[in-house]
């Protein structure tokens, strides 16, 4: 961390590390984790994930290319059918909604104060 | 400021992060690149000249708008707009502010860089916007 942190004034890094810490530690971000470790240690529902994220990326490769087709999509609709039912990925993706939630919140109040948007300052643009 | 740390079995009550979340806010707001800001800004308001250089590269942006989108300015229009564009860049006041808001959006990107490495997710991100 020392290198990320080492940029920042002591004081502002400070209080970077201080919220850093208590977010890792706050009730959202323990489910996310928890539930992300469940998720990584189940060989089935992990590779499900995976060929379900890579199939997706591979139609929407096939859409721009004018090349998708209704097969391709009944078979990304039977994956998603798979994803749907599996306990450990339904989880995973809540917790990660939940804990996207709780950082607009905490977003908030700290944009409140400071009478901007932090998190459109701190996004880094240029990705199209 | 109070700095409050947890360790890494314990879980932090949302009254601590909140609190957390006011003294980042507190130690952003109090930082040079901040106070820059703010000054800056405030030149620009009491600045007529820059004022008014900005207002009319805006107003021309906004009747273009619809070419704009397409891509289809004509030469003229590119050219009378860019002489717009480069005289609001060249008002002091103007290349001050954009300075200084550069340097805030760096400190930022920074302070965010380090909270996502903290809790292992893309602060920026999960606060929306994205690209595309």
């Amino acid at each position: 961390m020392t290198t990320i942190t080492n940029v920042l004034s002591m004081e502002v890094a400070q209080a970077t590390e201080a919220l850093g810490q208590n977010l890792a530690a706050s009730e959202p971000m323990r489910r996310y984790q928890a539930a992300e470790q469940a998720l990584t240690e189940n060989e089935e529902a992990y590779s499900l994930l995976r060929r379900f994220a890579q199939q997706q990326g591979e139609l929407r490769q096939r859409q721009s290319q004018g090349t998708l087709t209704q097969a391709h999509l009944a078979d990304l609709r039977e994956l998603q059918e798979q994803v749907q039912q599996n306990h450990l990925i339904m989880t995973y993706f809540r917790a990660q909604e939940q804990v996207n939630a709780y950082l607009q919140e905490i977003n908030q109040e700290i944009s409140t104060l400071i009478g901007a948007d932090f998190a459109g300052l701190a996004r880094v643009s240029g990705c199209c | 400021m109070t700095t409050l740390y947890v360790n890494e079995l314990e879980i932090a009550s949302p009254a601590v992060v909140r609190q957390t979340a006011r003294d980042f806010a507190a130690a952003l707001a109090a930082s040079p690149e901040f106070q820059a800001l703010e000054e800056a800004t405030a030149t620009l308001q009491e600045d007529s000249a820059a004022r008014q250089a900005m207002l009319a590269y805006q107003e021309k942006q906004r009747a273009l708008q619809g070419v704009l989108m397409l891509g289809a300015l004509s030469s003229e229009e590119q050219t009378e707009l860019e002489q717009l564009r480069q005289a609001y860049l060249s008002q002091p006041a103007v290349a001050t502010y954009l300075n200084a808001e550069a340097k805030l959006r760096t400190l930022c990107q920074q302070a965010g860089a380090a909270l996502s490495h903290y809790i292992d997710f893309d602060f920026a991100a999960a606060c929306g916007g994205g690209c595309c």
